[in-house]
């Protein structure tokens, strides 16, 4: 019997997969969206992940870059 | 403005020989630059300043200048020269890339405008004449405001009595209403005029000024002669009488001159310079400003590394011809500054000595030139009885010169200390890096004096006088079992190490060491700060490391084999090679961990290759050589290491660098030639970064090489040169104990609160 | 919102666009065709002039022997122009001969403008009647200060001083495609906007008059009219005044609005009105093309991505906070800087980092305009980098496929999916899992498809 799952399908980098993967495995197991990790770039998600994934990105980067000050 | 203030810990730090120990600890003392920036003025403030009238001829002149005392100057402009000079004077450069320079007008240095002879009308008319606009009239103000006392008094030590100098009677008596001051006064006979004040003449300063910037009646009135009051003080009350005089009491800070040449007390140091010794221009300027009228000034010159500041030194003290204490970093620097001694002067080997742990000479004769540490002079604890007997005699004599090098990294607290320990008439400071953050750069001001003069990098290059260097940023993708460590919390103590230790990242490093020994046969520096990386690196790629345990022998054993050796091309150091440690053969530095975001270690480092190599006419611009020397920083990507490196640069991007981001490095088609190759031993290093204590991967936090005494202690424990292995001659076993003691070394210092910084995070994202 | 594709038009692209009937009634205007023929191609023009006085069809294999055989694309341009244009009519007889006839209204008019001289619409009022006409310097600068006021009001700018009367419907027009506005937002730059602002004036002059046009009938105003208002008005003399009494109702309608976008100035006398056109409005007769004269650049870009534009326009100011933070601004010298968040929000608003690059690089001031490369390479590389930053996480929206029973129905249908060009991702060949992911989009067939599969 084939299953069909509705979700994201998430393409990138190797270490962007494994910040995400973080990303979910700190989150209450109610909260986590990864349904599959495909292989080492590539993972399935929950449709509604989009957005917290993106900020979480967005959060990580932010820390990760410097900018000068005025 | 003193907002430097704000950012200052409010914790006291009481000197002792422990706190020496970790000298280069920029956070430990600047409470870590980011507070600082954050709360600099300005941000969210209209700078509108469109309303400016603009000259009919504005298009002939070099510069805007802003009401809130921003300038801006065209490089391309006719007039740069002469502008530069004048603004390097009277302002604080922000940065200096290739078109166009910025900088601030600030209290301190218009400060240093008045205390190399620029009076505040001639600063205005000259900045008047630049400006493109009408100047604006808060700046006009400004300049008033921020001139109205300094530079009006003067200390002087004329024939070995103090005395408080000013050509405005009226200040002094403000000064003598203080009580401490009217105390210290020592009332002579021959004192004339009503207030009792001695009356003399005063050369009027020479060359200082932009005299071909000022019309003939200006100039007239600079180099006349000034009528000066004075009244004398109780030398032993002069420390106190200058204190009263600082910005946080009567605020008028003194001017320290030295009329060397009406010194008859002290005896002469019979040297001058070779005939060979031939200033460059930019040094011959930097002296102009501290001799201008004849006197000796105190002050600063900031000159990039390897632009031959210890020829300015040497020049300054030949000039001077007493004697002179000069004091270094450490013992390596020691060595070095006695040889440009020699190199540079006729001073004969008897008159000139170390004084360090290991070497403790002294100079025959009644004049001559003492060479030490600033912690050999400020070291409170017990000393040898020889010790002791030499450093009896520095605090004895009356040095005509204390030449300071690499002031920068010496905290206020040391300077005070060597200040008031030692007797002298006038003060240089020698430095490569003025980080403007730094709140240290107001006690400079005041301990030493204000900057005399500041040279722009990129025209040092244009000229051929640094070496061109090409700065790149490689960014190194992390392997994605380290990565996953990274992110994870429990490690958050081995990021560092995780992302120093990224295989991709070591193989760049291997690539680059194989292609600069291999392809162009460079001499290599590779830095880390981390201990465990270094070791780890230097013993895998087998080359030779320095690090804080390794005794002075050694270190000058390695150099030499690396200066000298064919064999020798690569050598790693941990932060002791950031300062003084001379290796003019170094053309590639490649970094592969650095000490967070310090701005002043990257340009430090970046100095270590400065030295112009090869003839002048192939370096200068549209020579043969574009680049001959490279600095690489190897970031791993998605880390804290990109935020640290990106703030590391700005120093050395304000002067006109720019670093190129390299990525694709070692390049896709390289295989395992080059070390980690195979995922078994990126995961086996893997094990063994995650298995080592969480001290033991840290920084390397004794700075024994600062500090020669302590230096006695690491030695007992970091066994002796004749632990060298075998194998290649080359690779040093001992680490572990050196890392044993690094281990206790870490209990005792300041631990790093990641709280913290992740709280500055925060306020800066948040 | 429609895709507005931003394409320079020639005005003459526009008059050839227009409806058969309307062209032609635009031929009965002398002046028109005056205009038109100066428009044409040189080839062109020579054909024109040579059939003026032939009043039979002229067969195409004629014509063709006028050419050499290098000129036969000019050749094929020029009379592809002019059919376009009406000015000839083609037609094909029963032989297959194709022949080309000159539209008579068109050649009875230019043979009178041949006899009698040029006619202009209309003659410049005495000096005597007019006073403080501007000097051209005076009018040339307010052409342009009309033009930035109405590009600041354009892309909504908060920096505008007086805003111009042009209705705030109009504006939404010419808004059309440059700004978009999200519900409670207020309205950003889109692509196309940003592309708008970084062409140079005479593009942009030519993107908004046409917009105006065609949206003139809206307004109850004839195309056709409106067009061959706009040609007479190049044709007349910049800084010359002409008697508003000579214009009709439309027009007079009409020129507000030009005076408003800065090609003409309207004055008033104690009896008479009058208007001065400016440069704006005798340039809209010159093909864009040819206005291949470049504007000096401005922008000196530096190493630690601080940038200096010497301009006092407010728009180039306007045009630098879309991806740089403005610091400094002096009378004759905007002072920036781009900075990672700068360049973020620009590319938020859909500008694309060579598009960055490129207006820094067209712009380069003289003084770098000849360094290689004129803007810094560590600057340019990072703004791409920054760019691609952005991109390194893609999400599609797919469905997951597990469960196969069979390899063959699993292979059978990663390649139905990969028919339609949907397969995302499948378990590779040598796993023992079948699994695979498909665009959503695409979950219909594939639904359809496993089911037929399993009958």
């Amino acid at each position: 019997m084939v299953n069909a799952t509705k979700g994201l399908f998430v393409s990138c980098d190797i270490p962007m997969a494994q910040f995400i993967i973080n990303y979910n495995n700190t989150l209450p197991p109610s909260q986590q969206f990864i349904i599959h990790v495909l292989d080492s770039t590539h993972l399935f998600v929950q449709p509604h992940a989009a957005e917290m994934i993106r900020s979480a990105i967005s959060e990580f980067r932010d820390q990760n870059s410097y900018e000068k000050p005025t | 403005m003193g907002h430097g203030d704000k950012g200052r810990p409010s914790k006291k730090l009481k000197f002792s020989a422990k706190e020496i120990t970790h000298l280069d600890d920029e956070d430990a003392y600047f409470g870590g630059e980011d507070i600082d920036e954050d709360v600099r003025d300005g941000e969210g403030k209209k700078r509108d300043f469109t309303k400016l009238e603009l000259k009919p001829d504005h298009i002939n002149r070099p510069l805007w200048a802003c009401a809130d005392g921003r300038i801006f100057l065209e490089t391309f402009s006719p007039l740069y020269k002469q502008a530069y000079d004048f603004l390097i004077a009277i302002a604080e450069p922000v940065c200096r890339p290739e078109s166009m320079h910025e900088y601030n007008l600030t209290p301190h240095s218009l400060y240093a405008a008045v205390s190399v002879g620029l009076e505040t009308e001639t600063i205005i008319s000259v900045l008047n004449k630049l400006s493109k606009t009408k100047l604006p009239k808060e700046m006009i103000d400004f300049i008033h405001g921020s001139t109205a006392n300094y530079g009006k008094v003067k200390l002087v030590l004329k024939k070995n009595r103090y005395l408080v100098e000013s050509p405005f009677p009226e200040v002094l008596k403000t000064l003598l209403k203080d009580e401490v001051i009217s105390k210290s006064r020592i009332i002579s006979e021959g004192s004339r005029g009503s207030d009792g004040f001695t009356i003399s003449k005063t050369m009027g300063e020479i060359g200082a000024g932009p005299s071909d910037l000022l019309n003939e009646a200006e100039l007239a009135a600079a180099a006349e002669e000034k009528e000066t009051h004075a009244f004398e003080v109780d030398p032993t009350q002069v420390e106190n009488v200058k204190e009263r005089c600082l910005p946080n009491a009567l605020n008028y800070p003194m001017l320290e001159e030295y009329d060397f040449r009406n010194d008859t007390v002290n005896p002469d140091l019979d040297m001058e310079l070779k005939p060979q010794a031939q200033p460059r221009p930019y040094q011959e300027k930097s002296l102009s400003k501290m001799f201008g009228n004849g006197r000796a000034r105190s002050g600063i010159i900031v000159l990039p590394c390897g632009a031959g500041k210890s020829l300015v030194g040497v020049s300054a003290a030949s000039r001077i011809r007493k004697s002179c204490l000069c004091l270094a970093t450490n013992a390596v620097s020691v060595d070095q500054w006695a040889f440009q001694f020699k190199l540079w002067s006729t001073i004969r080997d008897e008159q000139i000595c170390r004084f360090t742990s290991d070497s403790k000479e002294r100079f025959r004769g009644n004049a001559g030139v003492v060479v030490t540490t600033y912690n050999m002079v400020a070291f409170g604890g017990k000393r040898s009885e020889e010790s002791e007997k030499i450093i009896e005699e520095i605090r004895n004599r009356e040095w005509g010169l204390l030449l300071m090098d690499e002031v920068h990294v010496v905290p206020a607290q040391m300077f005070r200390k060597v200040i008031s320990l030692t007797k002298s008439h006038c003060k240089l400071g020698l430095t490569a890096t003025l980080v403007r953050e730094d709140e240290r750069i107001t006690d400079l001001n005041f301990l030493i004096g204000p900057k005399l003069y500041e040279a722009n990098w990129l025209d040092l290059v244009k000229g051929g006088f640094i070496a061109n260097v090409q700065c790149a940023e490689v960014w190194c993708p992390m392997t994605k079992e380290f990565f996953a460590q990274y992110l994870k919390k429990e490690n958050s103590k081995k990021k560092q190490a995780l992302y120093v230790m990224n295989p991709n990242k070591f193989r760049a490093c291997e690539f680059l060491i194989r292609f600069h020994e291999q392809q162009r046969g460079d001499k290599i520096i590779v830095f880390a700060d981390n201990l465990f990386a270094l070791v780890e690196y230097a013993m895998k790629l087998r080359k030779p490391m320095i690090y804080g345990a390794t005794s002075h022998v050694e270190r000058t054993k390695i150099l030499e084999a690396f200066k000298t050796s064919r064999d020798v091309n690569t050598i790693f150091l941990s932060k002791v090679g950031d300062n003084s440690i001379d290796i003019p053969e170094a053309n590639v530095i490649i970094q592969i961990s650095s000490h967070a975001g310090s701005r002043r270690q990257e340009a430090q480092r970046l100095g270590r290759i400065l030295r112009a190599k090869g003839k002048l006419q192939d370096r200068m611009a549209g020579g043969k050589e574009e680049y001959n020397a490279f600095f690489y920083s190897l970031v791993s990507m998605d880390t804290q290491e990109m935020y640290y490196s990106t703030k590391r640069q700005q120093f050395l991007i304000d002067q006109g660098y720019s670093f190129k981001v390299i990525t694709g490095l070692p390049p896709p088609d390289s295989g395992p030639e080059l070390n980690y190759h195979s995922l078994d031993d990126q995961l086996a290093l893997l094990t063994k970064v995650l298995s080592a204590g969480d001290e033991a991967v840290g920084l390397e936090q004794l700075e024994e090489d600062a500090d020669d005494i302590a230096l006695h202690k690491a030695r007992r424990f970091g066994g002796s040169m004749s632990a060298m292995s075998g194998a290649n001659g080359m690779v040093y076993m001992e680490y572990s104990t050196g890392r044993h003691k690094l281990g206790k070394g870490q209990m005792k210092s300041k631990p790093k609160d990641p709280a913290k910084r992740h709280h500055l995070f925060k306020r800066r994202f948040g | 919102m429609p895709q507005v594709r931003i394409i320079a038009k020639n005005f003459m692209d526009m008059v050839a666009a227009l409806p058969a009937m309307k062209l032609d009634k635009l031929y009965e205007n002398a002046f028109i065709c005056e205009a038109i023929l100066r428009s044409l191609p040189p080839l062109a023009k020579k054909y024109v002039l040579q059939m003026l006085c032939i009043e039979v069809p002229v067969t195409a294999k004629s014509m063709e022997e006028w050419v050499l055989p290098d000129g036969v694309s000019k050749h094929r341009v020029a009379i592809d122009r002019l059919i376009q244009l009406r000015i000839f009519t083609e037609t094909v007889d029963r032989k297959r001969e194709t022949t080309y006839t000159l539209n008579p209204i068109f050649q009875t008019n230019l043979k009178k403008l041949l006899l009698y001289g040029v006619v202009l619409p209309r003659e410049p009022m005495p000096s005597n009647v007019t006073v403080r006409l501007p000097s051209s310097e005076d009018l040339e600068a307010f052409a342009l200060g009309q033009w930035e006021c109405f590009l600041l009001q354009l892309i909504n700018s908060s920096q505008i001083e007086r805003p111009s009367n042009i209705s705030s419907s109009m504006m939404k027009i010419f808004q059309r495609g440059l700004l978009s506005q999200r519900d409670k937002e207020a309205p950003r730059l889109t692509e196309s906007g940003f592309q708008f602002l970084l062409m140079d004036t005479n593009a942009q002059l030519w993107y908004i008059i046409r917009e105006y046009i065609s949206n003139s009938e809206e307004r109850g105003v004839d195309s056709a009219d409106l067009i061959s208002f706009l040609l007479e008005l190049s044709f007349h003399v910049t800084g010359e005044a002409y008697n508003i009494n000579t214009l009709t109702e439309v027009q007079k309608n009409t020129i507000k609005d030009l005076a408003d976008l800065g090609l003409v100035k309207l004055q008033q006398g104690r009896k008479d009105s009058w208007f001065i056109p400016t440069r704006l409005a005798t340039n809209l007769s010159v093909s864009l093309t040819d206005s291949s004269s470049r504007k000096q650049g401005f922008v000196v870009v530096e190493t630690n991505f601080r940038l200096y534009a010497y301009s006092t326009s407010k728009l180039h100011c306007e045009i630098l906070r879309l991806f740089s933070r403005v610091e400094y601004q002096l009378p004759n010298l905007i002072v920036g800087a781009i900075t990672k968040e700068s360049l973020y929000s620009a590319f938020e608003n859909g500008i694309t980092a060579d598009q960055i690059i490129s207006f820094l690089q067209q712009n380069a001031h003289p003084r770098v305009a000849e360094r290689v490369p004129s803007v810094p390479e560590n600057v340019t590389d990072q703004i791409r980098l920054w760019e691609t930053d952005l991109n390194r996480v893609e999400m599609t929206p797919a469905y997951h496929y597990d469960g196969f029973p069979s390899r063959d129905l699993f292979e059978g249908a990663s390649d139905f999916a990969r028919g339609y060009n949907a397969l995302l991702w499948e378990d590779p060949e040598d796993s023992k899992k079948m699994s695979l992911v498909v665009k959503a989009e695409n979950h219909v067939h594939m639904r359809e498809y496993l089911s037929r599969q399993r009958q």
